[in-house]
This record gives structure tokens, C-alpha cells and sequence, in this order.
């Protein structure tokens, strides 16, 4: 009765609470920045575990094209777990398609508490079928069963099913195709590099394939030239594999699938695992964007930092179309990385220099202006004496005073509310994902990107 | 007109006032006299031998006078030089012989001065000050207090009316107090009001207001304040030496400014009793001044006129404390000068300042 009690209490909260802004946060405290969608910080599964739950929940995702990460964590600090959840989520571009669809769950440990929430309007929906649903209510029990020493992975089974049964209440959810533009495999007619069968296709090496396919026309045949020499040149330094893919479509994908997808289908990667990263750029005109992703023994570079900063460096270059400039320097950063294990200190000079010059002339005429005007009032002394200040012989003596309360008034002024404001993959913040793609082929890929 | 010479009994040379020395002093044979020393003198040369009055060159008001406008003209004793002034100069130089004249007659016409003020330092002391005034003009044409000017130096004794006077009455104010708080989604402001009323007095003594239509009179308003517990009683000795009018505005024209000066005092001591509120507005006042005395006094005063660049300008020293007043002029170059180096100075410094950002 208790647990029930505090199962509906749980489901209550989550019930009532406001939608989530769309904010763009970097992860802190518990909430690391390696984020899957099955996200086990306290390590109550195992990793064979984790992963089978990691496949069910990209299968939800696959038929319903509805985000569903977990977080099992143990606590949130002094945040509040729904803002923590919201920040994650965002933060790291969780959910699908343009509302960035999905319902999150958050289970702590240290508190026995689990929190969930939907985001966008079909993961609102969800979650309206998921509460009143019969197999959630079973799910929560197991979870709370766990708390006390039940079985974690069955937990998580019975809610991605409890989820699955909500989804397909929802037509809009059940009803989901890849038309709808969130499939895994390309729409229409496919890339020129496409296999002819994605499921008998077999893993292997093309070192003599060029590691830059301009097939969006970005640069002009010097530019190729030169991108490929510091490509090659990284590649003779590091001993790394990078290539630099441009399109003008996804062809209904997702950037980072079909970067993940080009990098594996034409052969990329060195060694066993196939390490190495590709930067893929779509000059979609309607969705242009970029995105890094990376396998292998180099996956571990590319945490949510190191997206963010190397998205830095060239967003402004990308924006201002010097392509070449862009990719000279994400090149050269991303060498500097694999030789010294960080990204090179970005080089303020020029923004110092101006800023400086502008800032010194400014000063300088204010300080000159200043000066000759203070000089030129000590050139005058004269002026009409309008007190006797200085001729009080016997100063105010008051022979009455009083001070008479009149009345109150009260005003109030309602304080507004921060409703957020941004999003993530806009400029200043770069999307992040990392884990499997239905294509990887049982590679783990981490990367991010950013729209421009 | 009774003309009053001091010669030296002595030698017989000019007698003027030493304002460094506060006595009559030859300067030919280095006698000094105290004030008051001459008259007594000459009473007793009177009381003995009536001869020695020479009142050479006494020309009566009604006669002897060439009254052209405003102007009165006289004969120097000394050296029979003809002289104008205006009928308010009561003490001058003649400006052939540097003979100082008093019009004792003038002096006693309208109304004898109550006090005096004497001059404390004199021309070497006058250089002294304008050499220090000068120091931090930076701007200041560089030939501009060239030495000769200050032999245009003149120091002048100006008539002045010293009101004495209570300030009563009373004032309401309109008060606020604010205080905010939160109060859940709002942010509440709690304004009590209140009427203030205050009555009271207070007290005014020797507010100057100069009582000469020659002088500006915000030359004169600058160049306050005086010290004057140094007022002397009047004595025509000091007048040596020195020019001096008398009074052409009465006290009772100039009372106005007198008033307006301490009915502004009031007013703001008045507001000042409102106490701790966060906003105070005057609604009403009734201020009046009451038991009004005045006294004259003549104050000294040096003055230098001058031309610079065909523009005239004028300054007033305080001849008690030395206080320079004035308007000066402008150099260009040195404007323009104290800028770019300035500028120079300001965005070098900054420059550095990023250039160091760049080696660190």
C-alpha cells in the first residue's frame, strides 16, 4: 500500500508538472557527457545488459520515431531532478524529429524516487497514455521493487514495453513510417555509394579512397588540393584516419546516420575497430548542418567539450561560407588533438588587436576630451552668489514640527518568467550523441554537430 | 570740495596707505604713520598755526565744478593737473603727479562708511598671487599676464552694503517612504505618504552686496568671501593710495539680492529637516526676513583690465585674502596640445596593455 501510495505520488508529480523549455546546457554533476539512451551511472546492470536494454530502446525509437532515454543515476545534487532531466535532454539533443520528440525517466537511487517526463508534443501524448496505462504501473512497481534489491534489467524491459503498449495506443506514434522522414535508411533514390544490400554487406578497409568526397561542390579543385594535403599530412602525423564528406541531401536520414552510414559503407576507418572520425556537411539550403562522428580507438577525443570547441572554431568561418578556412583549421585542430591530446588554445589575436585598438582610441579621445574640459573650467571662477550659506550667524531653530502620516499605497507588478530561450544546435552549442546506429554494425559511434 | 593730500610731514612726498604694513608710509623717506597719527597732527598744527591748512585747490560744490554728464572735474593741488571723475569717486590718483587725492566732502555727502576693510598685501604681493593663479591655467596663452599688465593693477576700496537680518517662516513637504517586497509572483511596493510642516528662524549677519553700479556683480559675488572681523572703523587714511567710490545703489535697491541669498539658505535648511524619507517635495513655503539692518563698508578690491587678442577682459583680486577672479582666455594651441597628448598618452597605454595580452 505504501509502495502503491508513493508509485501514485511519483506519477502525480510527473503529471503535473509544466512543459520543459528548450535550453542548452552542458551536463554536470552525476550526469556525465557520455550520453546514450540507456544511461546506467550507477551501474546497477551489467554491461551485457545495458546493452540488450540499448537495443530495445533504439528498436522503440526505430518503429516509433519517439526518443526514450533512461538515466539511473544517484542523485541530482541541489538541482531539481525534472530541471536536471530537461537539461540533459536538451542539452545533449535527445528526442527526435523538429519538436525533439521523447519521454525520459529518471531513477534515483539514493532517494528511491523515479521521475518522467515528456518532451514535444508527441512525447507529451505518450506520456499521458503511458500514466494511465495498466503495463506502467507494473513497470514503476518493478522499478521501486529494485530499490530494494529487485532486478534492474527486468525493470527496464517492463518499461520499454509499458512504453511500446502506450505508443501503440497513439495513432500518431503506431502510425509511424519512414516517409515520415526519421527512417534509418535513405529515401528516394539512394547515394551513388549506397550498397546494393545493406544486410549482406561486408565490413572492410579502402585506404585509397579519397578521405575528401566534395559531392556538395563546396570547394573549388586548388581548395580540394589543399584540404587534402593537411589531411594526408594529419594522417602521417597522427597515423589517424579522417575524412571530410559534403552532400546536399541526407536523403531523409539523419546527419549522423548518414555520416556513420557513409563512413562504414565506403570503407573508412583503420585497424580492426575501423577508428577514425568523419565530418559530414549537408548544404541542404533548407538544413545546413554538420556533424562529426567518430569510431574506434579515437572515440574517446570526441566528448561534449571537445564537439562544442572545434564547432566553435569554424562556426564562424561556416557561417561566413569560407569553407576552406573552416576545414583548414578543423583539420589542423583536430591533428593537434591526436599529438597532444587536447585541441589547440584558440588564437584571440586578431579579435585582442582590434578590440584593443578600438578600446585604446575610444579611451583616449574621452580621456583627451576629459582633460581639456576640466582645464578649460578652471578659466572661469565667476559666479552669481545665489545662497548666504556662509553668513548663518544663528542657524534654523524649528518652533514647530510635525510629520503627518497621509496614507498607503501598494502596487504589484508581476515577475516575469524566465520561458528559456535557444536551442540546442543553434550557434553557441553543438549537438552531442553518442552509442549505436542501426548501421554501425555493431560500432560505437560519438560525435555532435551543429546547424549554420 | 574739500580735497585731502597726504604728504609726508616730513619731506613732503606722497603719503599712501601700506597694506603690508597696515600704516601710512613714505616712500621717499620711509616715515610711517599710524592711522589716525596725520589728523592729530594737523589739529595740533591747527590749534597753533591755522596758516599750514592748505586747502589749495577747495573748490566748492556749487562752483568750480565743470559738471559735463555724470563726470566732475577738479584741479590737482600738487601739480594743478585737471582732473575728472565721476561724482561717486571719492578717493583717486592724479595721473600726471601720482598724487593721492581724497574728496573728503564726497565722502561725507551721502553716507560715511560705517567700516573699512584695509588692503593686506600690495602690488609685490599682487605679482606673488597672479604668478600662482597662473600655475595650473594650463590653457592660458603663455604672453598673456606679461609683467607690464600688472602695473595696470588698480586697487580700489568698493562700496558695500552688509544686510543683517532674521529669515523666519515655514514650510510643508509632501514625503514618501518606500519599502518592496516579494510577495509569490509578485514584487509589492508599500508607499506610505506624509505631510510635513515645519516652522522656525534663523539668522543672517554681513550678507555683502556690492553698492556700486560700476562693479558686475557677480565680479564682486565671486570674489566673497571676506574675513571681516578685519573691518576697521572708517578712517580716511586708508584711503591713500587706492581709489575708491562711493555708494550709487541704496541699500534699499540692493536689498533684494541680499534676501534672495538667504531666503535660498533657509529654504534649504528647512528642506534639510525632513528626516529619513526616500523622496521629499516642497509643497508650500512662507519664508520672510524680518529686523533687516544694513551697514556700509568698502572692501577692497584690485582690478585689472585688460585687452587680449582684441577681446577685453576683466579680473578682480579680494585685496584681504587674494582671491584672483576672472575670466581668461583660451590658447588653442595648448588646447589642442594637452589633447593629443593626452589621447597619445591614454591609447599607448592601452596598446601595451594588449600587446602584453598577446605575450601572456
Amino acid at each position: 500500500m505504501k509502495k502503491l501510495s508513493a508509485l501514485l505520488l511519483c506519477l502525480l508529480l510527473a503529471f503535473g508538472l509544466p512543459l520543459a523549455s528548450l535550453r542548452a546546457a552542458h551536463a554536470e554533476g552525476e550526469f556525465r557527457t557520455d550520453i546514450y539512451h540507456f544511461n546506467d551511472f550507477e551501474g546497477v546492470v551489467t554491461q551485457d545488459e545495458a546493452d540488450r536494454i540499448d537495443d530495445l530502446v533504439y528498436d522503440f525509437i526505430e518503429k516509433y520515431g519517439v526518443d526514450l532515454p533512461v538515466f539511473i543515476a544517484s542523485d541530482t545534487g541541489d538541482e531539481d531532478p525534472f530541471d536536471a532531466m530537461e537539461r540533459i535532454y536538451y542539452g545533449n539533443q535527445l528526442g527526435y524529429g523538429s519538436d525533439s520528440d521523447g519521454v525520459a525517466l529518471l531513477v534515483l537511487t539514493d532517494s528511491d524516487e523515479i521521475y518522467i517526463d515528456g518532451y514535444g508534443e508527441r512525447g507529451e501524448d505518450l506520456l499521458e497514455l503511458m500514466q494511465d496505462s495498466s503495463a506502467m504501473e507494473a513497470a514503476s512497481r518493478k522499478i521501486y521493487d529494485s530499490f530494494a534489491g529487485g532486478d534492474y534489467y527486468e525493470a527496464m524491459k517492463a518499461y520499454v514495453k509499458a512504453a511500446a503498449e502506450a505508443a501503440d495506443r497513439l495513432p500518431a506514434l503506431a502510425d509511424y513510417t519512414p516517409a515520415e522522414g526519421y527512417s534509418q535508411d535513405p529515401v528516394g533514390s539512394k547515394p551513388s555509394w549506397w550498397p546494393s544490400s545493406t544486410k549482406s554487406f561486408t565490413e572492410f578497409h579502402d585506404y585509397s579512397a579519397p578521405r575528401l568526397v566534395d559531392d556538395a561542390d563546396m570547394f573549388t579543385p586548388a581548395e580540394e588540393k589543399e584540404i587534402l594535403q593537411h589531411l594526408q599530412q594529419l594522417t602521417q602525423e597522427t597515423g589517424r584516419d579522417l575524412v571530410i564528406f559534403t552532400d546536399t541531401s541526407t536523403h531523409g536520414m539523419s546527419a549522423r546516420d548518414y555520416a556513420i552510414a557513409f563512413h562504414r559503407y565506403c570503407g573508412y576507418g583503420f585497424g580492426d575497430d575501423y577508428s577514425g572520425s568523419v565530418l559530414f556537411i549537408c548544404m541542404d539550403p533548407a538544413d545546413r548542418q554538420w556533424t562529426t562522428q567518430a569510431t574506434g580507438e579515437i572515440e574517446h577525443y570526441y566528448d561534449y567539450d571537445t564537439i562544442n570547441k572545434i564547432d566553435d572554431m569554424i562556426f564562424d568561418d561556416m557561417k561566413a561560407s569560407n569553407y576552406k578556412d573552416a576545414m583548414l583549421t578543423y583539420v589542423d585542430s583536430v591533428s593537434y588533438m591526436y599529438q597532444n591530446g587536447e585541441l589547440p588554445k584558440p588564437d584571440h589575436r586578431k579579435e585582442i588587436a582590434a578590440g584593443t585598438t578600438g578600446a585604446g582610441i575610444f579611451s583616449g579621445i574621452i580621456a583627451a576630451i576629459g582633460r581639456v574640459f576640466g582645464m578649460k573650467s578652471k578659466m572661469k571662477n565667476i559666479n552669481l552668489a545665489t545662497d548666504a550659506g556662509r553668513y548663518v550667524s544663528s542657524d534654523l531653530a524649528l518652533d514647530y514640527r510635525n510629520d503627518r502620516f497621509l496614507y498607503r499605497s501598494t502596487s504589484r507588478t508581476k515577475i516575469p518568467k524566465n520561458t528559456g530561450g535557444g536551442g540546442g544546435g543553434h550557434s553557441g552549442h553543438s549537438s552531442y550523441s553518442s552509442g549505436h546506429s542501426s548501421h554501425s554494425g555493431g560500432r560505437s559511434y560519438s560525435g555532435g554537430g551543429r546547424h549554420f | 570740495m574739500a580735497l585731502r593730500e597726504y604728504k609726508c610731514p616730513n619731506c613732503g612726498a606722497p603719503l599712501p596707505f601700506n597694506a603690508d604694513l597696515q600704516v601710512l608710509k613714505c616712500e621717499n623717506c620711509g616715515s610711517e604713520f599710524e592711522i589716525g597719527a596725520l589728523e592729530a597732527l594737523e589739529l595740533a598744527d591747527e590749534q597753533g598755526d591755522s596758516e599750514k591748512l592748505d586747502w589749495g585747490g577747495y573748490y566748492p560744490d556749487s562752483s568750480g565744478y565743470d559738471r559735463l554728464e555724470n563726470t566732475v572735474v577738479y584741479n590737482c593741488v600738487s601739480c594743478g593737473a585737471v582732473i575728472e571723475t565721476d561724482e561717486n569717486t571719492v578717493a583717486t590718483q592724479c595721473p600726471y603727479c601720482n598724487n593721492n587725492v581724497v574728496m573728503t566732502e564726497r565722502v561725507a555727502a551721502g553716507l560715511k562708511p560705517d567700516a573699512i576693510l584695509p588692503f593686506r598685501f600690495n602690488n609685490k604681493g599682487l605679482q606673488e598671487r597672479i604668478r600662482d593663479f597662473q600655475k595650473d591655467k594650463k590653457l592660458l596663452p603663455k604672453s598673456f599676464f606679461a609683467e607690464s599688465m600688472l602695473s595696470k593693477v588698480q586697487g580700489m576700496y568698493v562700496p558695500f552694503w552688509l544686510y543683517n537680518a532674521d529669515v523666519e517662516g515655514f514650510m510643508t513637504m509632501d514625503a514618501v517612504r518606500s519599502q518592496s517586497y516579494r510577495s509569490g509572483d509578485y514584487q509589492v511596493t508599500d508607499t506610505d505618504h506624509f505631510l510635513l510642516e515645519r516652522s522656525g528662524s534663523m539668522r543672517f549677519s554681513d550678507v555683502p552686496v556690492d553698492a556700486s553700479s560700476k562693479m558686475d556683480n557677480d565680479l564682486m559675488d565671486s570674489v566673497e568671501p571676506y574675513d571681516l572681523k578685519d573691518l576697521r572703523p572708517f578712517d580716511m587714511s586708508y584711503l591713500s593710495g587706492f581709489v575708491a567710490d562711493r555708494y550709487d545703489i541704496s541699500p534699499e535697491d540692493e536689498r533684494k539680492r541680499a534676501e534672495n541669498r538667504m531666503l535660498n539658505t533657509a529654504r534649504g535648511r528647512f528642506r534639510g529637516t525632513s528626516g529619513a524619507y526616500s523622496g521629499v517635495n516642497v509643497r508650500a513655503s512662507d519664508l520672510r526676513t524680518r529686523n533687516v539692518t544694513v551697514r556700509y563698508v568698502m572692501l577692497p578690491v584690485y582690478l585689472l583690465n585688460c585687452s587680449f587678442n582684441g577681446k577685453k577682459y576683466r579680473f578682480a583680486i579680494n585685496g584681504q585674502t587674494g582671491k584672483i577672479v576672472g575670466e581668461l582666455p583660451t590658447s588653442r594651441e595648448r588646447m589642442w596640445h594637452y589633447g593629443l597628448t593626452t589621447f597619445f598618452c591614454v591609447a599607448g597605454a592601452i596598446a601595451a596593455l594588449g600587446f602584453l595580452s598577446f605575450l601572456f
